[in-house]
């Protein structure tokens, strides 16, 4: 090892945290669904589990009162006690409430079947509850539209190497400086995490290792969860669990706010969510804007469902494609690809789906 | 010929050839170099002329969504709709704004109700430029008859009608809601970013003739510590495909530290109040006055904005209660003052306008053609 790695390695020595030979399984009313990324939560019925971004982590819940018909708490029996990761959070009435990793968990009311999310994203405050697989310090999980993707704690894109072999590492020098390897630079102690190793280099550091292929950053990406450098000179992105999968019809555009869904003509696709509470305190339960300036995406006869993507009946008997149960239109105003012309926060019934299933940035939506 | 003759004669040809063609009186001189300049927009505000005891708003200011539906109703639904006066107009306007006969949202449907004529400029000074050519305001095959202004500089023939339209509106003028509103939404968000990139600069004081291309950028301001972007921050502009999705450019040329452009048709990206646009400008026209430092620039950007956009962009906006416009006699009254690029019915399609731009320098980076 070099000096200088030495140096660091005596003045940071880390132990790697080390995992329980088996860990505590949750509690009865929980179930785990296995994901690429580690696990999505579910209810004993396999019904989807969500938390709420406004929940303080180890504070109470803010989902009360009305929420709370919408986003059911998933109750714990009277005699239940706190255990692990496991915790519980009163609620009202004497009842309490699971919380993972200090998060209370729900289901979604509209979720209707054992794997449903039609809660995801919703409101920019609600996300499906995930257990991620156990990474070492300075690694990280993130979900974009390339699917879940292994990044470092910033959310800088890792990537591997096609050219590497099983924990080796060919890219030295001039590679190097284009695809900076994740160093390794604290000492090991104890077991690191299931997957994970760490890789001597030719040139004397050490460089972390995911399923025995070493990783690195790519020098021209420069905010998170770039992907400029995959597919590129042999390397790509390391994607846990893939996107959901999409109709064939579907296609994505960029557009001012992000890349999103639109229908084979690039029109951009809206889901119509009815769910949302009224905008404001006297608002209306129902859209504003006139229905003719929506067109609701048709479904061929023999369509069938795919991912999150479902065929509902209209009232006269045509076919109309929903997402996550909400029905999808275009706009009559929107002529390019791109065009967001539906998007009118008075009107906040109308959705645009982005590719990487967030909610459309600065649309307050 | 002997052969000292002749190798004199070779060699003489061959140093001939190999110099090349004779120069003429003077050599081609060789193409300056240029380099290119970047700013990016911080700022972007409707050039709104307020005099100080708003003499151009002779009737007052605009009236409201809000006013019209309140005097619309009788006591009794007054309390029935607002809980005996609990909820101030802030909450009620929803309902002031869903007069429609279907409950319909009269700023996302203008049409469906006629409501009193909005009030309007009657001031004779504006900001802006002279856009049409002319000195009175006559028709021309690209424009409507309108009124001109004089700009507060004593300049005459000065069309924006965009402020004859907003500049009677409560919330239109300087300092209103809607466009602080949008100012801050871009700021913190990142969201409608236009980048400035003025090419074949020879002299960054001087050059007569460059290009100025206007994109967007994927890239958020660089802010220092107490909020302001950074000079000389990099961003990069947003393509799909390898393909600039906006782009357009006009020819200008900078004198003494200011560019001023001809005129031609942008389109740009913009965002503000939640809503997404691209609104297409004709005959856009850009003054900028660029720092002695380099560091930033400010000036103005005139020409002709498209009216179904800009009404398209305020009846969807939040804030229409702050805003205190009334969006259906807005519809009327910019389609009357409409004065440019007619249809094939003779309305005319555009507004006259005038917007203060304020920018830093920037670097701008042209990704390869996969984005990177």
């Amino acid at each position: 090892m070099a000096p200088r790695g030495l140096l660091f390695a005596a003045l940071f020595a880390v132990a790697l945290p080390v995992l329980a030979a088996s860990e505590a399984a949750p509690p009865a009313q929980v179930t785990l669904r296995a994901q690429g990324y580690g696990s999505m939560l579910a209810d004993s019925k396999g019904m989807t589990l969500y938390t709420n971004s406004k929940d303080q982590v180890g504070g109470k819940s803010t989902c009360v009162a009305e929420c709370a018909k919408t986003w059911p708490p998933v109750l714990a029996p009277d005699d239940a006690a706190a255990f692990g990761e496991w915790t519980l959070v009163p609620r009202a009435n004497t009842t309490r409430q699971w919380a993972f990793r200090g998060k209370p968990l729900y289901t979604y009311s509209r979720d209707v079947a054992p794997g449903d999310q039609n809660g995801d994203e919703m409101l920019q405050q609600w996300s499906v509850a995930v257990k991620y697989v156990a990474t070492p310090p300075g690694f990280s999980i993130s979900k974009t539209a390339n699917g879940h993707l292994l990044v470092d704690q910033k959310r800088m894109t890792l990537y591997v190497s096609k050219a590497d072999g099983e924990n080796k590492s060919k890219c030295m020098e001039a590679c190097a400086r284009v695809w900076p390897p994740v160093e390794a630079w604290q000492i090991a102690g104890g077991k690191i995490a299931a997957d994970w190793s760490i890789v001597e280099r030719g040139d004397g550091t050490r460089q972390w290792a995911y399923k025995g292929k070493p990783l690195y950053r790519y020098a021209r990406d420069f905010g998170p969860n770039e992907t400029a450098g995959d597919q590129l000179d042999g390397h790509a992105i390391v994607v846990l669990q893939p996107p959901p999968q999409n109709p064939p019809w579907v296609t994505s555009h960029q557009s001012d706010g992000g890349e999103i869904l639109a229908d084979a003509a690039g029109k951009t696709l809206y889901a119509l969510d009815l769910s949302r509470p009224p905008a404001f305190v006297i608002g209306f339960a129902k859209p504003m804007d006139a229905a003719h300036n929506w067109r609701p995406v048709e479904a061929a006869a023999d369509a069938q469902p795919v991912g999150f993507w479902s065929v509902t009946k209209r009232e006269d008997g045509t076919r109309q494609w929903a997402y996550k149960d909400m029905p999808l239109f275009t706009n009559v105003r929107d002529k390019e690809p791109g065009d967001l012309n539906g998007v009118r926060r008075m009107d906040w019934y109308w959705r645009t789906i982005m590719k990487n299933g967030q909610s459309l940035p600065g649309s307050g939506l | 010929m002997n052969r000292f003759r002749l190798a004199l004669f070779v060699s003489l040809a061959a140093a001939c050839m190999t110099a090349g063609p004779l120069s003429g009186p003077a050599e081609a001189a060789a193409a300056p170099k240029t380099r290119t300049l970047g700013f990016v927009v911080r700022d972007w505000f409707t050039s709104i002329y307020n005099s100080k005891f708003m003499d151009e708003c002779p009737e007052g200011l605009a009236l409201s969504n809000d006013e019209i539906y309140w005097r619309s109703l009788s006591p009794e639904n007054r309390a029935k709709f607002t809980e005996n006066g609990t909820i101030q107009t802030l909450n009620r306007n929803p309902r002031a704004m869903r007069r429609g006969g279907n409950d319909e949202n009269v700023c996302l449907n203008q049409t469906l109700v006629t409501d009193p004529p909005m009030r309007i400029v009657e001031g004779k000074f504006a900001y802006g430029a002279n856009l049409d050519g002319t000195t009175d305001g006559r028709a021309t095959p690209k424009t409507c008859a309108h009124d001109k202004f004089t700009h507060p500089d004593g300049t005459p023939g000065i069309d924006n009608q965009m402020y004859r339209l907003v500049g009677c509106v409560y919330g239109w003028r300087k300092g209103g809601l809607p466009e602080l509103n949008a100012h801050e939404g871009r700021r913190t968000s990142g969201l409608g970013m236009t980048l400035i990139e003025i090419s074949g600069v020879t002299d960054p004081r001087n050059s007569d003739n460059v290009t100025v291309s206007f994109h967007r950028s994927i890239d958020q301001f660089a802010l220092d510590g107490s909020g302001k972007p950074l000079p000389f921050s990099s961003y990069k502009i947003d393509t799909e495909r390898g393909e600039n999705r906006y782009g357009d450019s006009i020819k200008g040329k900078i004198k003494d530290g200011v560019l001023t452009t001809e005129r031609g048709d942008v389109r740009l990206p913009f965002y503000g109040n939640y809503g997404f646009l691209h609104p297409s400008i004709r005959d856009m026209g850009l003054r900028l006055e660029i720092a002695p430092d380099g560091a930033s620039a400010k000036g103005q950007v005139t020409g002709y904005y498209n009216l179904d956009e800009f009404l398209h962009y305020v009846g969807g906006m939040v804030g229409h209660a702050s805003t205190a416009d009334d969006c259906p006699a807005m519809y009327v009254a910019g389609h009357e003052l409409a004065d440019g690029y007619p249809d094939e019915n003779g309305q005319c399609t555009h507004l006259s306008a005038s917007f203060d731009i304020g920018t830093y320098a920037a670097f701008i980076i042209h990704p390869d053609k996969k984005g990177r």
